[in-house]
């Protein structure tokens, strides 16, 4: 029986925000640490860091427009957080 | 890009995603890349030469590698079908690799970026991570043309780096010459018809039992 509506079924008929962060997440212990914020999250379809990047690029694929809310998040596990405007 | 095609996509900011942007970015990659490679490229160079924010970039590509790797879907994909084009394996092999000189020849000069492009990454460690799918059917026509020539006797049988070498590599060499405009000791070059079909009469001989 379905009781709730995946995260991927709510994609097919929501809109589908990205959310573009400038970090300070560099590590793998970063993104460890990152992950346990992240993967549990309703809201996030999927993530990424490119730290390859100066900016330390966050993006994450989300259903809602939660940016506010992930850069508190961020901020209190320790992180530097801040959107990047496009 | 991974994400659905048919998703409406937002930024951040509402902003809703422009095709026309995403066009931008893309060609203005590409030409930085075939000009100083793969190595030196960043986000944040491609940002400014394509005088939009990094933050842009990133609504449409994960990262470098993500945006690398689907270039080389795109011009694949393009590479393939433009090959293709009224090509049928089952043809006769002199029809099957005229077809295949033409179509070849068009795509080279019509697209000379995307042709050093994917000349650059053939010869990369991006060739690996790249999924089969498009190259792997293109592989399999190729196979089944090549297969059913020999059959039928209408090609001799060697083994397959002599076979392109002789096949295309005359071709590739041409269209060479052509984009430097210049050929063997600094003359002036310039690709016609008659000299693309002057050179397949000759490959057809040799390649023909």
């Amino acid at each position: 029986m379905m009781t709730s509506q995946s995260a991927f079924e709510k994609k097919e008929f929501n809109p589908l925000y990205i959310l573009i962060f400038k970090t300070n997440i560099t590590s793998e212990n970063d993104l460890q640490n990152l992950s346990s914020v992240l993967n549990g999250h309703s809201s996030v379809l999927k993530w990424n860091v490119d730290t390859d990047d100066t900016d330390k690029v966050l993006r994450i694929e989300s259903i809602e427009n939660n940016t506010e809310e992930i850069i508190g998040l961020l901020l209190q596990s320790g992180f530097y957080c801040e959107e990047l405007n496009d | 890009m991974k994400v659905n095609e048919h998703s409406f996509i937002f930024a951040t900011g509402m902003r809703v995603r422009d095709v026309q942007k995403e066009k931008v970015i893309r060609e203005k990659a590409l030409k930085m890349i075939v000009k100083h490679g793969t190595e030196g490229f960043s986000m944040q160079k491609l940002a400014k030469a394509a005088n939009v924010s990094p933050a842009t970039i990133y609504i449409y590509f994960k990262d470098k590698e993500d945006l690398i790797l689907e270039l080389c879907r795109a011009a694949s994909a393009k590479m393939a079908e433009i090959t293709l084009k009224n090509f049928d394996p089952s043809m006769s092999f002199e029809e099957g690799l005229k077809v295949q000189w033409i179509n070849r020849a068009k795509y080279c000069l019509k697209y000379p970026e995307e042709t050093h492009f994917l000349e650059q990454i053939r010869h990369s460690a991006w060739q690996e991570k790249l999924p089969s799918t498009i190259s792997e059917k293109f592989k399999t026509v190729m196979h089944e043309f090549v297969a059913n020539a020999i059959k039928r006797n209408e090609l001799v049988k060697v083994p397959v780096e002599v076979y392109w070498s002789v096949a295309f590599a005359p071709l590739y060499n041409l269209v060479k010459f052509h984009m430097t405009g210049k050929s063997i000791g600094g003359r002036k070059f310039n690709f016609s018809d008659k000299i693309m079909m002057e050179t397949f009469q000759l490959v057809l001989k040799a390649l023909t039992p």
